[in-house]
């Protein structure tokens, strides 16, 4: 147990990685929207970051708080990519640095008032808040770029109309892992690899949305698709690799020993 | 009159994804529960139970209603040319079924994960725990998906509810799951789950985990467990949230004075509910007294 904790990745070297690539991602999509099937490989990381986060304040006891942290996190990243709708379109120059630092900042002010109001005495809750939200945002952002903002045309709805489950959806695929994975025997390997499963599986849901939301995605949403259930099938195997040498037993069926 | 029927439609609706959703909640031992599922082989019980650890059940209900309906309105400006009752309806199967698939995903992933970071407490993986309880719990995500998003376009459509109904479907998952997760729960842990203790003595601390694992005949799994929770729980989910929803459509009927008749309607109803259950609770009390070991 001990060598494996020590191989462990820390949550600034994650938000590294997911920062680097993340904004790539979004300026990939920014600069050709053709890009999109490419740039999506690049959010996973975002994913992993933030589902580590998680699992970084809740390994601290937090139980069924897990998914409160979870969706507090993500409320803060989701909320801040969403005023990048309000930014005048002179300034859109300032876009996505202005909504992921931000999220930085605000998820850092609300670890401090968990820290200094609740008083919830979790020594990482500054540092993996700020990480939470930040790595929302960029997700956020990647989704909000490949569905609206920077998009070739966008005629039929508007946008607004997927606030709620872009903010849903990320939630989820964030506080999912460590919560789906909770226990004495809960490792990073396992936790991160469900993570990428399961981000590889909410931007195929995000492909779908883009052939439904527009005509003029459609290329993108099919595309989008794909990849993700190329990332899907790959990450599953990865995973269920990982549950073979961490479960007691497998059986199809039968009754647990006798207990008395 | 569209209001009226509107409210009476949108009362069933929600009377029914109370049914579905507390039987989706109880077929995968979601919310309270997996938490005594969650700790009974830490304390020996090595069970057949469906390990569903998505998260509370608020968020999650919010996930299936909001992808549902998320994907029923983009169909649904699609088939914009048909009959929009048909286009409505059809848009909410497909959307339901968008949801079902998620929810299989996600409870198939915790299920598996959950079973293996159990090894130091000798919990074996059985597929048959999984695959048995996965139909009937698809089954009842894909109704409560269903019923939520026909009632968010209910809200929209013939109640003049001002938000989108993607949002209106988010709200009303997160309100589903925490009238499933307090009023339903109630109904399976300390009835269900712990059926070797005491009726009404509750659930101490030094018991939590300690559940029942084995049933009528042979060990316990989650297809029984929506069987008992139909009767009682179910309907109890089904009553406070049909009620919660059939009173707030009824007070935007009233107009007598302006957009805040509701408001007036809606204050009085709390006032009105809030004096029958103080009553309720005295009398009770008063009647049947403290719980006597």
């Amino acid at each position: 147990m001990s060598t494996e904790s020590n191989k462990e990745f820390t949550s600034p070297q994650l938000y590294l990685i997911a920062l680097v690539l993340g904004m790539i991602a979004i300026l990939m999509i920014k600069f050709s929207h053709s890009l999109t099937p490419v740039a999506v490989i690049l959010i996973w990381p975002a994913f992993l970051c933030g589902a580590n986060a998680v699992r970084q304040v809740a390994r601290y006891g937090l139980g069924t708080g897990t998914s409160s942290i979870g969706y507090w996190g993500t409320a803060v990243g989701a909320t801040m990519a969403f005023t990048s709708q309000f930014i005048n379109p002179a300034y859109n120059f300032v876009s996505p640095y202005f909504e992921i630092f931000g999220a930085l900042i605000v998820g850092a002010v609300t670890g401090i008032c968990a820290q200094k109001i609740i008083k919830m005495k979790i020594p990482v809750m500054i540092r993996d808040s700020a990480v939470l939200a930040s790595s929302t945002a960029i997700i956020a952002m990647f989704f909000l770029a490949m569905l609206t903002e920077y998009s070739a045309a966008v005629f039929t709805l508007d946008a607004y109309i997927i606030y709620p489950l872009i903010y849903i959806a990320i939630t989820l695929a964030i506080l999912h892992p460590f919560n789906g994975s909770m226990g004495a025997g809960e490792n990073q390997r396992r936790t991160l690899r469900l993570s990428a499963l399961e981000a590889s599986m909410t931007t195929g849901l995000f492909g779908l949305i883009a052939i439904l939301f527009s005509e003029a995605l459609l290329l993108t949403g099919v595309s989008v698709i794909l990849v993700s259930m190329a990332g899907f099938f790959i990450f599953a195997k990865r995973w269920f690799a990982a549950v073979k040498e961490d479960t007691y037993e497998f059986a199809w069926t039968g009754y647990p020993p006798a207990e008395h | 009159m569209l209001p009226l029927l509107g409210t009476i439609l949108a009362g069933l609706l929600a009377f029914l994804a109370g049914i579905f959703e507390d039987s989706e909640s109880n077929a995968g031992s979601a919310s309270n529960p997996n938490s005594q599922v969650q700790l009974a082989p830490q304390i020996g019980h090595r069970h057949r139970y469906f390990n569903k650890a998505i998260s509370g059940e608020p968020p999650a209900n919010a996930l299936w209603a909001t992808t549902a309906a998320t994907v029923a309105v983009l169909l649904a400006a699609k088939f914009e040319v048909f009959n929009p009752v048909y286009s409505v309806i059809i848009s909410s199967v497909i959307g339901a079924l968008v949801s079902t698939l998620l929810l299989g995903l996600y409870g198939i992933f915790s299920h598996i994960s959950r079973i293996a970071s159990m090894k130091t407490f000798k919990q074996t993986l059985y597929w048959d725990a999984l695959y048995s309880a996965l139909p009937l719990d698809l089954s009842f995500g894909f109704l409560t998906a269903f019923s939520l998003t026909l009632l968010s376009f209910t809200a929209g459509m013939t109640l003049d509810n001002p938000f989108s109904v993607p949002l209106i479907a988010f709200m009303l998952g997160i309100t589903i799951g925490t009238i499933g997760s307090a009023t339903g729960d109630i109904h399976y842990g300390a009835e269900r789950l712990y059926q070797h203790h005491t009726f009404g003595s509750g659930i101490p601390i030094a018991k939590q985990g300690d559940i029942d694992i084995k049933g009528e005949y042979g060990y316990r799994n989650s297809v029984d467990t929506p069987y008992f929770t139909l009767r009682f729980g179910a309907i109890i989910t089904a009553f406070a949230f049909g009620l919660l929803i059939f009173l707030d459509s009824l007070s935007r009927v009233f107009v007598f004075s302006g957009a805040w008749s509701s408001v007036i309607v809606t204050f009085g109803m709390i006032l009105i509910i809030f004096i029958v259950t103080v009553l309720l609770e005295k009398y009770t009390r008063d009647r049947y007294g403290p719980f006597v070991r």
